[in-house]
């Protein structure tokens, strides 16, 4: 329970500063007994005030108070835009209502949710910000648009040009990707270029990929550890985008290229392109994590994917670097599992075979 | 008018081979609407960046050069976050008109 509140903290800046000069038992009251939409923000109000006090006592009460009151729920809303670009298009779709019969439309709602689901009831985490954030998604931007992006507020999903790229809602880890992206922004806020950029998008690929497996309830050997699954077009030679088990495999076409991630510091991209390699450079990180993952076994988001996720919201920051990471990861793995234990000496093994750390 | 693309970033990461094209070989129509764009994007005056202050995750990034028939030539590098409509609508146009 301790635990569960201070795997909170990294979040509460973005609580409502309006909501300090509300007294502390008023707002104790409205966490306990408020209308469900007011609740939680007046319990992370509280927790953030009281840690402003440096009131340690108040903290076993606030997880008790925690677990007696439901917590958000998932506000997912889609918009078609059309193939226009002026975002966030027409609303089409919103939570709990019928299924659409545009399928880009029920798979970025399906997958939001999904990765929704997997935020909270593994990590206990209420949406992209820790706050009931709702899960706005645009789908059909622009005309063969190969991509998908997250902007700051919202998803947003090309449908692809059918000959390379099929449309992009079509993999789960790519919603779970994009909405990683909303997490990193309010959490370690982590800079989009060169090393930071490169554990920004890692970040964004170990959560798309443990939103898969947990929702296929997949242990770490059963995983394909593929990232964009089903994305490249018939005809295309290659299984996905990237591939965390095998950087640099993942295809090798003549329109596309080859896949140039590595897995290895030694083969580290050193260009400008790519806001300085940021999905090129993010294989290394991405394949420490499935190290870990595989030597611990079971389920990736139980030991593996906990340390990670303690690292993204509590150990790190906007120019964070890859080997700030790794040191970040194992003494998260201490503080979560023990020093010295098996996971810890997991997380630090996985980080030398990857020429991060000596 | 001759005119190469190359694109990065995004969230697939890809660094595809830069494409080219001839206006002169395309299907008069098609050759007009491009120079159309080139005109109204203005291209030829544009700084050689335009760079959005901050990037958002998985946006494009694109390098547009092109060679006029009167030897004028320019380089452009811009994140797609901060495109105008006709240099966005010219990189669609060249990527579709390339496409094998």
């Amino acid at each position: 329970m301790r635990k569960h509140i201070l795997t909170h903290w990294g979040h509460l800046h973005v609580g409502c500063p309006v909501c300090t000069i509300i007294p502390s038992h008023m707002l104790r009251h409205l966490a306990q007994h408020g209308p469900d939409n007011l609740r939680e923000r007046m319990l992370q109000t509280l927790q953030h005030s009281e840690r402003l006090r440096g009131q340690r006592d108040m903290l076993a009460y606030l997880g008790a108070v925690a677990l007696a009151t439901p917590t958000g729920t998932r506000r997912r809303t889609i918009y078609d835009l059309a193939h226009g670009t002026r975002l966030p298009g027409k609303r089409v779709r919103g939570e709990g209502d019928p299924r659409s019969k545009d399928r880009q439309v029920n798979e970025a709602y399906d997958f939001s949710g999904a990765t929704y689901d997997f935020f909270k009831q593994v990590f206990e985490r209420n949406s992209v910000d820790g706050n009931g954030m709702r899960l706005d998604s645009s789908v059909h931007y622009s005309f063969d648009y190969d991509n998908a992006f997250w902007n700051g507020a919202q998803m947003v999903y090309g449908d692809g040009d059918g000959v390379i790229f099929e449309r992009f809602t079509k993999s789960l880890e790519v919603v779970g990707h994009e909405l990683t992206h909303g997490v990193t922004q309010f959490e370690a806020a982590l800079a989009y270029h060169d090393q930071p950029g490169a554990l920004n998008e890692s970040f964004s690929d170990v959560f798309g990929a443990l939103t898969k497996q947990w929702k296929l309830k997949q242990t770490a050997d059963k995983a394909d550890w593929l990232i964009g699954a089903g994305l490249l077009a018939k005809g295309v030679n290659g299984v996905a985008i990237r591939s965390m088990k095998a950087p640099g495999t993942a295809y090798d076409d003549p329109r596309l290229g080859k896949d140039p991630q590595p897995a290895q510091m030694k083969d580290y991209f050193k260009g400008s392109a790519d806001n300085g390699g940021v999905h090129i450079n993010s294989g290394i990180p991405n394949h420490a994590f499935y190290l870990v993952a595989s030597t611990l076994g079971g389920n990736a988001w139980d030991r593996a994917g906990r340390i990670w996720y303690d690292t993204l919201t509590n150990m790190i920051g906007p120019n964070t670097t890859f080997k700030q990471a790794a040191n970040a990861t194992v003494r998260s793995a201490g503080v979560l599992f023990g020093s010295g234990s098996k996971e810890q000496k997991a997380v630090t093994s996985a980080w030398k075979q990857v020429g991060v750390i000596k | 008018m001759r005119i190469t693309l190359t694109r990065s970033g995004g969230f697939a990461g890809i660094l595809p081979p830069p494409v080219t094209l001839d206006t002169a070989a395309l299907p008069r129509g098609v050759a007009r609407h491009i120079e159309e764009l080139v005109a109204s994007a203005d291209f030829f005056n544009l700084p050689d960046t335009l760079a959005a202050p901050t990037r958002q995750p998985d946006r494009l990034q694109f390098t547009v050069r092109i060679v006029n028939d009167d030897g004028r030539e320019h380089t452009v590098t811009c994140d797609e976050e901060v495109a105008s409509e006709p240099l966005l609508e010219l990189v669609r146009t060249v990527q579709k008109a390339t496409r094998k």
